[in-house]
């Protein structure tokens, strides 16, 4: 794999998101919406830390994570690492702060930006998420939070 | 638990095999109301996506192209695999069969440990669950629909959606078999979430089969929307991918454009989750490449391996609609199990069941690969024939 090719290539892919942003982020905001995730854009560069402190005080099973990249419609974050992975799965509420400059314009150029990323730091484990985890096995009845988290909620910082 | 899964349809345990499960089918009308249930809700969202990403029609066609190449060079990207995954760290495994494929797992799992199993059809195609609950160890389906089934003793009435026949009451009386108690849906599937965190937090290993499986990387792709595949591959030390060579592609971007397509094809677009594993450290990854009939099919046969497995032809066909999984052979069912089940259980395994389709086509026209199934089955009509007659 070429990695300086990789790099290039999603270069290319930030730069037309970046031309076009407000675009983007709005068809980003409304795709995540059609698959019920909770989405908030904001500029606070302190909106981590407010989300830590929430589920610090909260004491519920929630967890902060950065996304290494998500892909515009539709929208689907991906992360690495194993650890980070099961402790995903394992909340009952993930709320995923992406960078605006991290938002690709599509599903392989995200893959692509995560993999990259996965690879720089030695991970072997790629995941991407796009709604909180669900289940209409029961007579067709949709059902959220079957294993994994019950409520998703993304953070666009610009 | 304690009767026989074969062929078995819903609601009894005498075992019924044959052509006459097929006409017992025809009169168990959950079965059918399930089926119809399914398809009004899925075949809309599949409109919906087509429509609405246009770019799926073109990852479809492209990649029956791609799928095609790796078909007709198996053995290439088999060995490419393998030596990627081998760099990667992985313990690599080859199964000729069934019998080999399940050997292999006994042997790396052994006896008296747990085990949680994502969905997986190539692991009902070998009996791996049956099998290692021989070997002494604890088995636990995590897909919901899956566990429904699996504690029904019976086979999955949908690859995807195992449990479609079973009523809200019925999954209810089924669930508290294993002491899972629930009200309604909700209830239920959050009784089994508990249920299952303790089998997950304590299993020994995790196994699933694969959606994808890219040369390039050695990455294994999976695609869900419960969680429970995630849960599986990552939180057991050791892990277990079971690969139908035909899962090959070249690389991770048709990998990525396979789980698309499979996933927009059935209904649920985009995934919930999509998780890619192309080393598992810390703790162990075991890969077992399964043959088993695949490398010997005819030319025309062989088509059938283009099969992404989103679903979609069962649904649409009027035969399975009738049936449901009981026709089709005894792990795959419907239209494209036809051809699955003659390239992994050979011809006898449907040499009845072939003449029950309609030949509509119909199944052809929805399928994302376009695999021509009308052709292949009166090829395997022309093969049932001819055996019949030595």
């Amino acid at each position: 794999m070429d990695l300086n090719h990789l790099r290039n290539e999603i270069e290319e892919k930030r730069k037309m998101v970046r031309e076009d942003m407000d675009r983007y982020i709005d068809i980003f905001v409304r795709s995540l919406k059609a698959s019920s995730s909770e989405v908030e854009v904001t500029t606070d560069p302190e909106v981590v830390e407010k989300y830590r402190r929430d589920i610090q005080e909260d004491g519920g099973n929630s967890i902060v994570t950065f996304a290494d990249s998500a892909s515009v419609s539709p929208a689907i974050l991906f992360f690495t690492g194993l650890e980070q992975e099961i402790s995903t799965a394992m909340a009952d509420h993930h709320i995923s702060v992406i960078l605006a400059e991290d938002i690709m314009p599509d599903v392989i150029s995200a893959y692509r930006l995560a993999l990259l990323k996965s690879i720089e730091r030695g991970h072997g484990v790629i995941f991407g998420s796009s709604s909180a985890s669900k289940t209409a096995d029961i007579e067709g009845k949709l059902v959220w939070g079957a294993h994994g988290p019950k409520r998703f909620r993304v953070v666009v910082v610009r | 638990m304690g009767c026989s899964r074969s062929k078995e349809i819903q609601g009894g345990c005498g075992e019924v095999t044959g052509m006459e499960s097929i006409y017992t089918a025809l009169s168990n009308r959950p079965v059918r109301d399930g089926i119809r249930r399914t398809r009004e809700n899925l075949s809309k969202n599949v409109k919906e996506n087509l429509k609405k990403y246009p770019f799926l029609k073109k990852y479809a066609r492209e990649l029956r192209d791609v799928k095609l190449k790796v078909i007709n060079d198996l053995d290439f990207w088999i060995d490419r695999s393998i030596k990627k995954l081998e760099e990667n760290g992985a313990r690599v495994f080859y199964a000729r069969d069934s019998e080999s494929a399940r050997r292999i797992v006994a042997e790396i799992v052994g006896s008296g440990k747990t085990v949680v199993k994502a969905k997986s059809v190539v692991s009902e195609e070998i009996g791996l669950r049956d099998h290692l609950e021989d070997m002494g160890n604890e088995v636990w389906e995590t897909d919901l629909g899956e566990l429904i089934v699996q504690v029904n003793n019976e086979k999955p009435m949908h690859m995807i959606v195992p449990a479609l026949h079973l009523s809200e009451d019925e999954v209810i009386r089924i669930l508290e078999r294993v002491g899972i108690k629930g009200k309604n849906a909700e209830e239920c599937t959050d009784k089994v979430r508990l249920f299952l965190r303790e089998k997950f937090l304590k299993a020994d290993f995790g196994i699933s089969g694969c959606n994808a499986f890219s040369a390039e990387s050695g990455s294994i792709f999976l695609i869900e929307n419960e969680g429970n595949i995630r849960l599986s591959t990552s939180v057991p030390e050791k892990y277990i991918a079971i690969v139908g060579v035909e899962k090959i592609v070249p690389d991770d971007e048709h990998a990525i454009k396979s789980i698309m397509v499979q996933s927009a094809y059935f209904g649920t677009f985009p995934p919930s989750y999509i998780n890619v594993i192309r080393n598992r450290q810390p703790g162990e990854l075991c890969v077992v490449f399964l043959d088993n009939g695949r490398k010997s099919t005819d030319e025309i046969l062989k088509e059938q391996l283009l099969c992404v497995r989103c679903g979609r032809c069962h649904l649409e066909c009027p035969i399975f609609q009738l049936t449901g999984n009981v026709w089709g052979g005894e792990t795959y069912g419907g239209p494209m199990g036809m051809g699955w089940s003659a390239i992994t259980s050979g011809i006898s395994s449907i040499e009845n069941e072939v003449f029950l389709s309609c030949l509509c086509g119909k199944c052809r026209i929805v399928c994302p690969m376009e695999i021509n199934i009308p052709r292949i089955i009166l090829h395997l009509r022309k093969l049932a024939v001819r055996q019949t007659a030595k």
